[in-house]
């Protein structure tokens, strides 16, 4: 198992290479941890994310360490089974991009239409493929049809059958550059991207739209289930605890040792603590959807709460650009 | 977070979360997943009074079956008409139960297969008793302690499922 699917899944591509590497490494070099608050038409409520866009793990990490993987998008299901069955057939575990929904081995009170799950297929036996699944405690079983399913949904980020393996890994790779790199993108991320929605800017708006929320939904039950949900993106949905900043405080502790600097242990520490504070957050919001408490006061004293969060991890970055650049 | 103080029995849905253990190192831990232990009964229950509403709608003809399943997948319209392949203008005209009738055939197999249903399900709601309420499903530990388990299995005529009942093992 791992905290991330895209994460985990680069990261146990490449140990089975031969390359050992942490998931907090992987996920922090490639600039993983990120913020944003939006409202598409293609969801009903407002979307709220703690990560980089999908797929963007896998392109950076092989853009900062030098790792080289194949990547192929196809149109034709038929082509794409065959092809994946030709790379098992080499003993090559594949990398896959699916709709989480129809990976069945789940309970069907977890599985959702999402359109970025990442899988490794490690085999296949007749009309079954053995997934290692870093949500799944086991490795399972997944009935082709349903994998061809899972492969082919159409709709936003639509996975266009998406695989991906290495084909050339270094045994060893100097990880400071890729780390310094990973950081530099990580505060610009937070900090600069001009536009309102995205990084701590995001933060911000989200504490203060989520007294609107009432306006998007049907009755309170609606409104009850769209705050759970709130927390289960930041503890739920493979964040690796309080929207993917423990498991930045866990990288950050290993720069520290990989660049022997010691003010990373300090990061590490301060991150942890806003990771505390988000889990704080999304123990309130099950509270209050619980007991049905949704009035704006309630709304208020959230949004408060997650603008202030905001503030420290402005504050943070801000700190860590300083840091960086010295 | 304390390593300690991350830990929830919880084996129905265990994750990996990052905690400081006592070493004083932070590491991933695998545990139970706390908002599945404690809100899990509370999203069924959500989940429970929103499929009964569904349903009422469309034994009320206020809705279409096409809108039933959107709903319970979380589906937006233009989510729906992208992974279907329907124009939005046509999806819109099939979630309103007057005009799902102009929905053809092939189009409803489009429906289906993005919901993962056979077609014939848009047509009847497979459902057992229990605790003496008609529910549509998704507890599965209620469903395990049904007396009766209902599979559907595909045939290569899209258009036909076959329905087998079983007895359950007391």
């Amino acid at each position: 198992m791992a905290a991330h699917c895209e994460s985990g899944t680069v990261t146990n591509l490449v140990n089975h290479h031969g390359l050992r590497i942490s998931e907090p490494l992987v996920f922090g070099i490639s600039s993983g941890i990120f913020f944003g608050y939006m409202k598409t038409p293609m969801r009903d409520f407002p979307m709220v994310f703690s990560r980089i866009r999908p797929g963007k793990i896998l392109e950076n990490f092989t853009k900062r360490t030098g790792v080289k993987f194949k990547s192929q998008k196809f149109n034709d299901p038929v082509k794409a089974e065959l092809e994946l069955d030709r790379m098992l057939e080499k003993n090559q575990p594949v990398g896959l991009q699916v709709d989480f929904f129809y990976m069945d081995f789940f309970p069907p009170w977890h599985r959702v239409h999402i359109n970025v799950h990442y899988i490794v297929v490690i085999g296949k036996e007749d009309d079954h493929y053995i997934i290692s699944d870093c949500y799944h405690p086991t490795i399972a079983k997944l009935h082709r049809d349903s994998l061809r399913k899972g492969r082919f949904a159409k709709g936003s980020m639509a996975p266009k059958g998406l695989m991906f393996y290495p084909v050339d890994v270094p045994r060893e790779i100097p990880f400071d550059k890729g780390i310094r790199h990973g950081l530099k993108n990580t505060v610009f991320n937070m900090l600069k991207i001009p536009m309102p929605f995205l990084g701590v800017k995001g933060i911000r708006r989200f504490g203060e739209k989520i007294v609107d929320w009432p306006n998007y939904a049907r009755n309170t039950e609606q409104l009850a289930h769209n705050i759970f949900m709130i927390t289960t993106m930041l503890e739920d949905q493979g964040t690796g605890g309080a929207g993917f900043r423990y498991i930045y405080a866990s990288f950050l502790r290993e720069v520290a040792t990989i660049l022997e600097d010691v003010v990373f242990n300090e990061y590490a520490k301060r991150m942890m603590e806003i990771g505390d504070d988000w889990r704080n957050i999304s123990l309130f919001a099950s509270r209050i959807a619980k007991r049905r408490d949704l009035g704006t006061e309630k709304l208020r004293e959230m949004g408060d709460m997650i603008r202030a969060n905001a503030e420290l991890e402005h504050q943070f970055f801000t700190d860590l650009r300083q840091t960086i650049a010295s | 977070m304390k390593e300690k103080d991350i830990l929830t029995d919880f084996k129905a849905h265990q994750l990996i979360l990052y905690a400081e253990k006592e070493d004083d190192t932070i590491g991933p831990v695998l545990t139970g997943s706390y908002m599945a232990a404690n809100y899990l009964d509370e999203f069924h229950h959500i989940w429970g009074n929103f499929e009964k509403e569904l349903f009422e709608k469309l034994l009320n003809k206020e809705i279409s079956p096409i809108d039933l399943y959107k709903s319970l997948e979380e589906l937006s319209l233009a989510e729906l008409a992208a992974r279907s392949g329907i124009p939005k203008r046509r999806v819109r005209k099939h979630l309103k139960y007057k005009t799902f009738f102009k929905a053809k055939v092939e189009e409803l197999e489009r429906y289906a297969d993005v919901f993962n249903i056979p077609v014939a399900n848009f047509f009847q709601i497979i459902s057992t008793m229990q605790d003496g309420n008609w529910n549509m499903g998704h507890n599965l530990e209620a469903t395990k302690s049904r007396p009766l388990t209902i599979s559907q299995e595909k045939t290569p005529n899209s258009l036909l499922v076959i329905t087998n009942p079983e007895k359950n093992e007391p």
